[in-house]
Formats: structure tokens, C-alpha cells, sequence
């Protein structure tokens, strides 16, 4: 029963040392590095291995943790058991394209998703349903404070070390933990709102934790903090806050305000387009359709996705591939094919349905780090679209990003005196 | 990649599969929160002891391009109520028992409840001393026949001493500025207004967020164009209200007084 560690930096600076030693059943701890530690650094139980050596060492580990995006293909190519990512702030080539889009992946896979970024956390917690915020409600910790929170539990790390113990021992989902913490989250913001009054972004974050928990009062927070919003002199706050009160009202199954709503939001050609569709929805008797393309363009992925749930019809189908694809979850989009013979139809279209079944089986492979077989999947979509070749050429890119941040840990490694082990990026 | 190459992919075909619940309420036809066409301008002015003024003038002018009116009393004591009954497009008529206008935000949003229970489409905000310029209501039904701003703001003129000229300079130059008088109503929208006593927003704030359109388009303010004794009760009756300048400004109720004020003659646009 093994745990990998596929870090962003040094063990001595890795931020999640006392949460992966209270992990104590799940020993050894293979911790991914190219440098050595000095001895008295490096507890008993904590094993360094390079990126090349890992899959001889540990294979199908019990638990896989990834802190750096970059990594999390690596990581699934071991098939663990369970894969964490935790994701700290200012990791390395931080939001990055390529490291927007390994953390994409991160979210797909890891049975658990945490971040130290509370509005990275909550871009999440819209597409998936265990992700927790690695710190703590009442304060941001400085630098310094994080240091100190190495001592003393922070209650995040006790939610987290409860919800990963449960998730290795009983297979329990960790959605407790979740939700656990969000309650926590809006008594943090409604005591800041009592003591400041209606803020625009105290009102504003408790009204999306009270949504997130289909709490009651989520509405008239949004509304106070949208008119503060406007107050204030913020232009655009039409469509960053207002345009919420739709997905609050669907969420509610309050689909005409709902509509109301978005109608106010769309000001754009491409949003008036989208307005009129969710109003022919509506008026066809297609409510959950109406109501989950409002959740979609609140970016509630989770529940709008929810909002399908056993709806087989072609429009729904229809509806429910086309945003799994467009939200990276090709294993799903691909189950969802096969299910609802959209393959068949993909082969009537001819060529580009064709093309896109052989880019899904691609994308679905690499995202487990089955490279082999991606490439051949995008080998074959390339004899229909010659631009398939150029997934080919991004993985090249990809090996390179890695070979940067482990340079960028090896470099970190040494100006604190640790031992280069091995030097060799490849 | 895929994403992208799917961008022409798109549900078109409305084939009706599973209903939901919540079909049966949805239905009936959503009405569009803009419409290009079609759409119905009620006005709405808040009146107190208009006699021997100008609300004649006013709702006269209204009847001619508003499909209907609302009208809130502020507990007149003379014939107000009489005169606003004698034009048929009054659809609502409210009359106070007790006067708010030392509380306006109250009256105001009262005239905003009591106005969209007409379910306009647009609402435009005049008082019992306001007159149209002819552009302005030529352009009327265009401006609110579109779907692409929610709000029109004009440029009002103070007229002083008289029906020829307005008034103009430091203290008196509204005309300078846009003054936003008629919106697009928005079921549903927020429409709270500032807890003010005196000089209230006429529309509620939350509308200014909405994209609007600016006009040149003129609107004649007829509040101080009477004589000298109807300027000087107004001053007595600012100074009375807002004796320490809270809602509005000292050195302007100051000014009410001024023997020479600069005045520019106004000339109807062509």
C-alpha cells in the first residue's frame, strides 16, 4: 500500500509534509524528485525516486497526490487507486495555458480536487462536486503564516487528512468534506456581512456558497451585492453579477425569472442568440433543457449536466456530448456516444464525425497517460484532418514544460543545499 | 482541438422528448424582455396642487404619444385629481391621504410599483412641469421600438422667468448633462431607490447599469419659468426642507434669488 508524491518543489518546502506523514498506513511515500535530501530532512518512510524510476518502483500505488498540474498525466499513468490533486498557490508557469489545461485534467480525475486559490477552488467546485479549499475561511496566510500553520492543525488539513483517510479506508467520496466546509464558508461570510453590512464581494461569495449548498437566501445576497457592484461604478456588472440570479432561480426551479433574468444579462449578439434558444426550449415544454442551458452559461457544469440526467432524447443527448466535450470530458462524451449511437450518426456525417470519435479515444487515453495508444488514435484522426498531427507535436511540448519544472525544483533544491541525484530532464 | 472543430455542432430541432415537471409552466409564450416592436410607453409623473400650472399642458401632451398614464396624488388639496380624471389614458390614479413629499424615495417607489402593474414595456418618468420638445416625441417610438439599450437620457432645460428663455450658468446647467427619463421595464430587475428625503433619482439606480442611449433631445422644465412670487415660495420651501443643504445645494437655493441670473433664449429645433 504505497503513495506517490508528484511535488512542484523540494520535500523541504513541499507545504503538505505533515498531512502525507500522517498518511502513515500508506507507506512507503515515493516522493517524486531529481534531488536528494539531506538525511535528517527526510523521514524514514519517505522514499525519493525520479520521474524515470517511479513506475519501476511503484506501481498501482494506493494513493497518487499531484501539486503541480504538469504532473498529473505521469501520475495517472501509474493507475492509483485514488489520485489527489492539491493544488498550492504560485506553482511553477502558474496559468500558463498548459497549466490551465493539465488542471482541467487534474479536475477530471483526481478523486479529490483542492486549491489554496479560493477563486480557483470555486471555478471548480462549478464542474465537480469534491473539491476542497486548502486554507482556512477566517484568514489568507501570509507567508509567514503558513510556516506556522506546519505546526499547528489549520482545520482544512484536518478535513483533508478525515477525507482522504475515509476516501483510502471506507471508499467513501469525499463530497462530505465538501460540504462540510462550504457550510463553513457561509457562516464565515455572513459574519463578515453582519459586521461590514451588504458588500459586493462579501454578499457576492456568500450568495455563491449558498448556492453551491441550495441554500434559500442566495438570491437576495446576489441582489445586494449587485447593486453595490453598481454602486461602486462597475461596469460590466450586469453580466458578472446580475447574470447569476439565473442560474439561482433554475437552481430553484424558478424557470421563468430564471429566463427573466438571463434575458436582462444578454447583451451581446451571441448571448441574444443564446436567449432566444433557452426561450424556445421553454416554450417547446422543454423546461430542463431551458434550465440547464441557464446553469451552462452560469458555468455550473455540475448542475446543469444533473439537469440531463436521464433525458435520452436526441436534443438532450445532443446537448449533454457537446459540453462534456467542450469541458474536456472525453471518457464521458466517449460512454455517452457509444450509449446513445452518436458514433452511429458520427459516421453518417462522414469524415469530421469520424475525425472526432478518433480525437475523443486520444484525448481519453492521454488523460489516463496511455500515450501509446493516443497517438495512435491521433495518428489515425490525422489521415482525416492533417491538424490531428499537431496533437502529436503538444506532447513534445508537454514533456518540455515538465522538463522545466523539474529543472525548476532541482535549481530550487540546490540554493538550499540539497544533492542533485540525478540531473537528467529527460 | 475537438471543441473547436465542434463549433458548428448545435441543437436545432425542437422535438419534444421528455417533459419535466416544470414543462407545464413553461409552456406558455415567455415574453421577451426586448422587443423590437410593439411595445407600450406608460408614463408616470407624481402630482401635487398642480392648479393654475402646468399639468394641463403636460397631460395633454402625454395623451398624445403615451399609451397610458399613472398618476400618483402627493394628498393635493385643490382640483388636481379632478383635472387628471378628464384624460381618458389615466389608468391608474393613486390618491394620498397624507403627503410624502418630505419622504420622496417613498413616493417614488410607490409611482414605480403602482406604474408597472400596467405591464409597460417602457416607462417614462415626467413631472407635472415638464414639456417634450417635438423632436423628442417624433423620435419617441423609435427610440423604444429596439433592443439594444434599455434606458434614454435627455437634456433639460430650466426655464427662467417665462416660456423664451432658460436659465444658464454655475448653478443652474442640467441642460449640460443627460437625464436619464425613460426605461425599459425589467420584471423582476431591482428597483430600489435611494432612501432620500428630497431630490430622489426619478428612476431607480440599479437601471443605470443597463446600456443606454444618450439623446440631444430636448426637455422644457417649466418649474421656474413662473414670476417672482412662485420662485420665492420655492426658496422658503427648500430652505424649509433642507435648511443645512443634506439633499441638494446651499449656494443653489441661494441663487433662486438672483436679480440678474444669466438667461439664453431658446430656439425650437427645426
Amino acid at each position: 500500500m504505497s503513495c506517490v508524491v508528484f511535488p512542484h518543489v523540494s520535500w523541504s518546502q513541499f507545504p503538505y509534509r505533515k498531512i502525507m506523514l500522517d498518511l502513515r498506513a500508506r507507506q512507503p511515500i515515493f516522493y517524486v524528485t531529481d534531488t536528494l535530501p539531506e538525511w535528517e530532512l527526510l523521514p524514514n518512510i519517505v522514499k525519493p525516486v525520479t520521474a524515470e524510476a517511479v513506475a519501476l518502483e511503484c506501481r498501482r500505488p494506493a494513493l497518487a497526490i499531484v501539486t503541480h498540474p504538469y504532473w498529473i498525466e505521469k501520475a495517472a499513468s501509474l493507475h492509483p487507486e485514488r489520485l489527489l490533486a492539491l493544488i498550492p498557490d504560485n506553482t511553477f508557469e502558474e496559468y500558463s495555458e498548459l497549466w490551465k489545461s493539465r488542471l482541467a485534467h487534474c479536475v477530471l480525475i483526481a478523486d479529490l480536487f483542492g486549491s489554496e486559490s479560493e477563486s480557483l477552488y470555486l471555478e471548480q467546485a462549478f464542474k465537480k462536486e469534491a473539491v476542497l479549499l486548502l486554507r482556512d475561511a477566517d484568514h489568507l496566510p501570509s507567508e509567514g503564516q503558513r510556516e506556522s500553520m506546519q505546526g499547528s492543525s489549520a482545520e482544512f488539513e484536518v478535513l483533508l487528512r478525515q477525507a482522504v483517510s475515509k476516501l483510502l479506508t471506507d471508499n467513501v467520496s469525499p463530497v462530505w468534506a465538501t460540504a462540510l466546509q462550504q457550510h463553513t464558508l457561509v457562516q464565515h461570510y455572513s459574519e463578515i456581512r453582519k459586521a461590514v453590512g451588504p458588500h459586493e464581494t462579501a454578499s457576492f461569495l456568500l450568495a455563491v456558497y449558498e448556492y453551491l449548498l441550495k441554500l434559500p437566501d442566495a438570491a437576495s445576497h446576489l441582489l445586494e451585492s449587485f447593486l453595490h457592484a453598481q454602486q461602486s461604478g462597475r461596469e460590466d456588472c450586469i453580466r458578472t453579477h446580475y447574470r447569476f440570479l439565473s442560474a439561482i432561480h433554475a437552481q430553484n426551479d424558478e424557470l421563468r425569472e430564471a429566463i427573466d433574468a438571463y434575458g436582462v444579462t444578454a447583451l451581446s449578439a451571441d448571448d441574444r442568440l443564446r436567449y432566444e434558444r433557452i426561450c424556445e426550449y421553454a416554450e417547446n415544454g422543454r423546461a430542463d433543457l431551458a434550465a440547464a442551458w441557464l446553469l451552462r452559461e452560469n458555468d455550473d457544469l455540475v448542475g446543469a449536466l444533473a439537469r440531463l440526467h436521464g433525458a435520452y432524447d436526441s436534443e438532450a443527448t445532443d446537448l449533454k456530448y457537446r459540453w462534456l466535450v467542450e469541458s474536456s470530458r472525453w471518457e464521458e462524451a466517449l460512454a455517452l456516444s457509444g450509449a446513445a449511437g452518436i458514433s452511429g450518426k458520427a459516421e453518417k456525417r462522414g469524415h469530421p464525425g469520424i475525425r472526432d470519435e478518433r480525437l475523443l479515444n486520444g484525448y481519453a487515453r492521454k488523460l489516463r497517460g496511455d500515450r501509446h495508444e493516443a497517438i495512435r488514435f491521433f495518428l489515425e484522426a490525422a489521415e482525416l484532418d492533417q491538424d490531428a498531427i499537431g496533437l502529436i507535436a503538444r506532447i513534445k511540448s508537454e514533456d518540455a514544460a515538465i522538463a522545466r519544472l523539474r529543472r525548476n525544483m532541482l535549481e530550487t533544491g540546490e540554493s538550499e543545499g540539497l544533492t542533485v541525484v540525478n540531473g537528467d530532464d529527460g | 482541438m475537438l471543441t473547436e472543430m465542434m463549433g458548428s455542432r448545435s441543437a436545432t430541432d425542437l422535438k419534444a422528448g421528455s417533459e419535466s415537471s416544470e414543462a407545464a409552466v413553461a409552456r406558455a409564450t415567455i415574453r421577451r424582455v426586448r422587443r423590437r416592436s410593439g411595445n407600450k410607453l406608460t408614463a408616470m409623473l407624481q402630482v401635487r396642487n398642480e392648479r393654475g400650472k402646468y399639468l394641463t399642458q403636460v397631460l395633454e401632451q402625454l395623451s398624445g404619444f403615451v399609451d397610458e398614464l399613472v398618476i400618483v396624488d402627493d394628498a393635493s388639496e385643490d382640483d388636481t385629481v379632478a383635472l387628471c380624471r378628464k384624460f381618458p389614458k389615466v389608468a391608474r390614479l393613486v390618491e394620498l391621504p397624507r403627503p410624502l413629499f418630505g419622504e420622496e424615495w417613498k413616493l417614488r417607489s410607490l409611482l414605480w410599483q403602482v406604474a408597472s402593474t400596467t405591464e409597460p414595456d417602457w416607462l417614462l418618468s415626467v413631472d407635472a412641469d415638464e414639456l417634450y420638445e417635438d423632436r423628442a416625441i417624433s423620435a419617441m417610438r423609435p427610440l423604444i421600438d429596439q433592443d439594444q439599450y434599455d434606458w434614454v437620457s435627455f437634456r433639460f432645460h430650466d426655464f427662467w422667468n417665462g416660456l423664451t428663455h432658460y436659465r444658464d450658468d454655475e448653478h443652474w446647467n442640467i441642460h449640460r448633462r443627460q437625464t436619464m427619463t425613460l426605461v425599459r421595464y425589467l420584471p423582476g430587475f431591482p428597483c430600489l431607490y435611494p432612501q432620500w428625503d428630497h431630490h430622489v433619482p426619478r428612476l431607480p439606480l440599479a437601471y443605470a447599469a443597463l446600456p443606454g442611449r444618450l439623446t440631444d433631445f430636448r426637455v422644457k422644465h417649466l418649474g421656474w419659468a413662473g414670476d417672482w412670487e412662485s420662485k420665492l415660495a420655492k426658496y422658503h420651501r427648500y430652505k424649509a426642507l433642507d435648511p443645512e443643504g443634506k439633499w441638494g445645494s446651499l449656494a443653489q437655493y441661494e441663487s433662486i434669488l438672483d436679480l440678474n441670473p444669466k438667461l439664453t433664449e431658446w430656439t425650437e429645433a427645426t
